[in-house]
């Protein structure tokens, strides 16, 4: 009883500083806008925004997957290749004469048994989330290679690829993608069981089995959220680049843990903010764009996001101190 | 026999030693590297005669080692290799080794090291590193084996032949086409930009193209203005977004250079959104499909295609020329083809896109 009244307590510090971190982001991103909205005669122009919006969108989509993890106090590095794997297996159903649709839930199926192997990695034969998810990244992006023969696959349906160069209102469906996953997570995070049991698992894991949380479904929910939206995000991917691209999604794993952690999402468990991490995204890929905008050399611009990331959690840190 | 030619081929590697302490005169450095091919052709020389004495029985057999076999621009030497085997009639055999992606070094020298233990009768390899594998090079053409490296230079000069791409001159190629392009298009370029878009900041290679081309349009429009090299991870997405981003911001774009297919498909599917067939004049390094639907349709003006096909093939003859005692040359230029839609249906040009077709 005293351990759930100190978890409550807990709970509510961390959603005034979670509040607080979200603040600063928000003025970080305004100060980033004025800048090159001075410096860039384009960068206010509604077409250079939605491109902003279209930027940010697959790293966004990711990075909430990878907010769920860390704040289980896991991490997925895996999300790259599940990116790439769904990117191919939809281009491959489609290609081969499924509809786009049926190919599009093989290709989510697909990628939740990456998910699953995840989770039972983790939870049943304990092996460190690091090691685990390192091991499916290496695994599942080579049976991508082999499956296309490190390949593109080309001619996809124009009903497919419309969608992602498409817009609903002048939105661009990328970005709706993202605000849908986005209004999902908080959703999740804020208003389940399951969403409260993410925090209380990643807190203190001895006092969450104490206290009756389901932790194979939670962890098992972690990782298998991560793997749906990398799913969508690599269906998206496909769709964009009219292509099935084995090598798609490498690397994008510290983009997401990147955008994560300057949202505020601490490695060691217990925190973690849908909200911070769109703003996080949003902020790095403010970032690129805006130097390619300016003619910035790329690698200053790379230095710069860098020192980003340490600067954000310096003062996140310093803050709750 | 063996004891001499090594001792041959120590004592020049020696000598190339001592005139790098010394004043490394050119004319020294000539003799130098005039000595390690002496002592390469007396080493290929030697292998006959050992083969001859000892009645050699069966096919030659050449191992082909690539940089990384999860890619197809490496697949496809293969082909070629294969191919030079099969047109032997029986006359040589190949087979074929590689690390599974492009940054395992070591594991390609550990590859090379044990095709030399096993005495092949000659070598074909792209080396990853210009440095690591030159031990076992130099120790392989000691042992009479001759080494044909293709596509990458190693930091020796015992190598029977060096096979590749002048990167740099290729990528020339396609700034002077890019000039004839704007002018068939009525578009003044000066003072206008143009911009380059490479795959990768660490590759010697990806380098050569970027300055290869960046080079002669300086030299050939002086008055257009190069944007800063932007770099891309050689991720697609990446590409596609840089481009969306320049041509937001520079409306004068007139020209763009991509360092590799990917590079090419970002720019590619960048400039068919937008809307700039025809007013952007882009072009590419390395072909794949979507490249070649994109000259087809306008987006890419051209691209610049390397011919790995004949590489492998032409790498495995030379090995075994200069096993028969016959002058290979030092270092050959493979040739690169200019692809555009002019000359996209033509035969050899369809056999470079889809070699083994």
């Amino acid at each position: 009883m005293a351990a759930n009244q100190k978890t409550e307590k807990k709970k509510q510090n961390l959603l005034l500083s979670r509040f607080q971190t979200e603040l600063l982001l928000v003025v970080i991103l305004l100060v980033l806008f004025a800048f090159f909205g001075m410096k860039s005669p384009v960068f206010f122009k509604v077409d250079t925004l939605m491109k902003l919006l279209k930027q940010a969108s697959i790293y966004g989509i990711i990075a909430i997957g990878m907010t769920f993890v860390i704040t289980s106090s896991g991490i997925d590095l895996s999300v790259g290749s599940v990116v790439g794997l769904s990117g191919i297996v939809v281009s491959m159903c489609m290609v081969n004469g499924m509809p786009v649709l049926l190919a599009v839930v093989v290709a989510i199926a697909a990628s939740i048994l990456v998910g699953v192997f995840n989770g039972v990695l983790v939870h049943d034969a304990k092996v460190p989330p690091f090691i685990a998810t390192m091991a499916s990244m290496t695994i599942v992006r080579n049976v991508i290679l082999l499956m296309t023969g490190a390949k593109t696959i080309s001619n996809l349906p124009k009903s497919f690829t419309a969608f992602a160069a498409g817009d609903f209102l002048g939105i661009p469906n990328m970005f709706l993608t993202w605000f849908g996953i986005i209004v999902l997570g908080i959703f999740i995070t804020g208003r389940t069981v399951f969403g409260r049991n993410i925090y209380a698992y990643g807190s203190n894991k001895e006092s969450a089995r104490l206290s009756g949380i389901n932790i194979r479904t939670t962890v098992y929910g972690v990782y298998v959220f991560s793997a749906i939206v990398c799913g969508i995000a690599g269906i998206l991917m496909a769709a964009r680049l009219g292509n099935g691209v084995p090598t798609s999604g490498d690397g994008y794993e510290l983009d997401a843990i990147a955008a994560s952690v300057v949202g505020g999402a601490s490695l060691d468990g217990g925190e973690g903010s849908v909200i911070g991490t769109v703003l996080g995204a949003m902020i790095m890929a403010t970032l690129r764009q805006g130097g390619t905008l300016l003619g910035i050399n790329s690698f200053i611009m790379e230095i710069i996001i860098g020192s980003l990331i340490a600067v954000a959690v310096v003062i996140d840190k310093m803050r709750k101190r | 026999m063996k004891k001499r030619v090594l001792a041959l081929a120590m004592a020049a590697m020696m000598a190339a030693g001592l005139t790098a302490c010394g004043g490394n005169t050119p004319k020294e450095t000539e003799a130098a590297k005039a000595a390690a091919t002496e002592a390469a052709t007396a080493a290929a020389e030697n292998k006959t005669e050992a083969a001859g004495s000892e009645e050699k029985t069966g096919p030659y057999k050449v191992t082909v080692i690539i940089k990384a076999t999860d890619s197809s621009y490496w697949q496809t030497v293969l082909l070629g290799a294969q191919a030079a085997a099969d047109e032997s009639n029986g006359e040589i055999e190949v087979s074929t080794a590689g690390p599974a992606s492009e940054t395992d070094i070591d594991e390609q020298v550990t590859i090379l090291e044990n095709a030399v233990s096993a005495k092949p009768d000659g070598i074909v390899i792209a080396s990853i590193s210009s440095d690591a594998t030159v031990p076992a090079t130099e120790e392989a053409v000691a042992a009479g084996i001759p080494v044909v490296t293709v596509d990458n230079k190693l930091a020796t000069d015992v190598y029977t032949q060096h096979l590749a791409t002048d990167h740099y001159a290729a990528a020339a190629t396609a700034a002077e086409d890019m000039l004839a392009k704007w002018e068939a298009a009525g578009i003044d370029a000066a003072g206008k930009k143009v911009a380059v878009i490479s795959a990768d900041s660490g590759s010697a290679v990806n380098q050569a193209r970027c300055e290869g081309f960046a080079d002669k349009i300086k030299e050939l429009a002086p008055d257009v203005t190069l944007i800063e090299t932007q770099y891309c991870d050689n991720d697609i997405a990446k590409a596609q977004d840089t481009v969306d981003n320049l041509i937001l911001a520079n409306e004068d774009l007139v020209g763009i250079f991509g360092d590799n297919n990917h590079m090419g498909d970002g720019i590619a599917n960048s400039i068919a959104q937008n809307g700039k067939e025809g007013s952007i004049i882009a072009y590419a390094f390395d072909s794949d499909d979507t490249e070649i639907e994109a000259i087809k349709n306008g987006a890419l003006t051209g691209i610049v295609v390397q011919d790995p096909y004949g590489m492998g093939h032409d790498g495995v003859l030379a090995a075994i020329a200069s096993l028969k005692g016959e002058t290979v040359e030092h270092d050959v230029v493979a040739a690169t083809t200019l692809v555009t839609k002019e000359n996209l249906e033509d035969e050899n040009v369809q056999k470079l896109l889809y070699p083994g077709k």
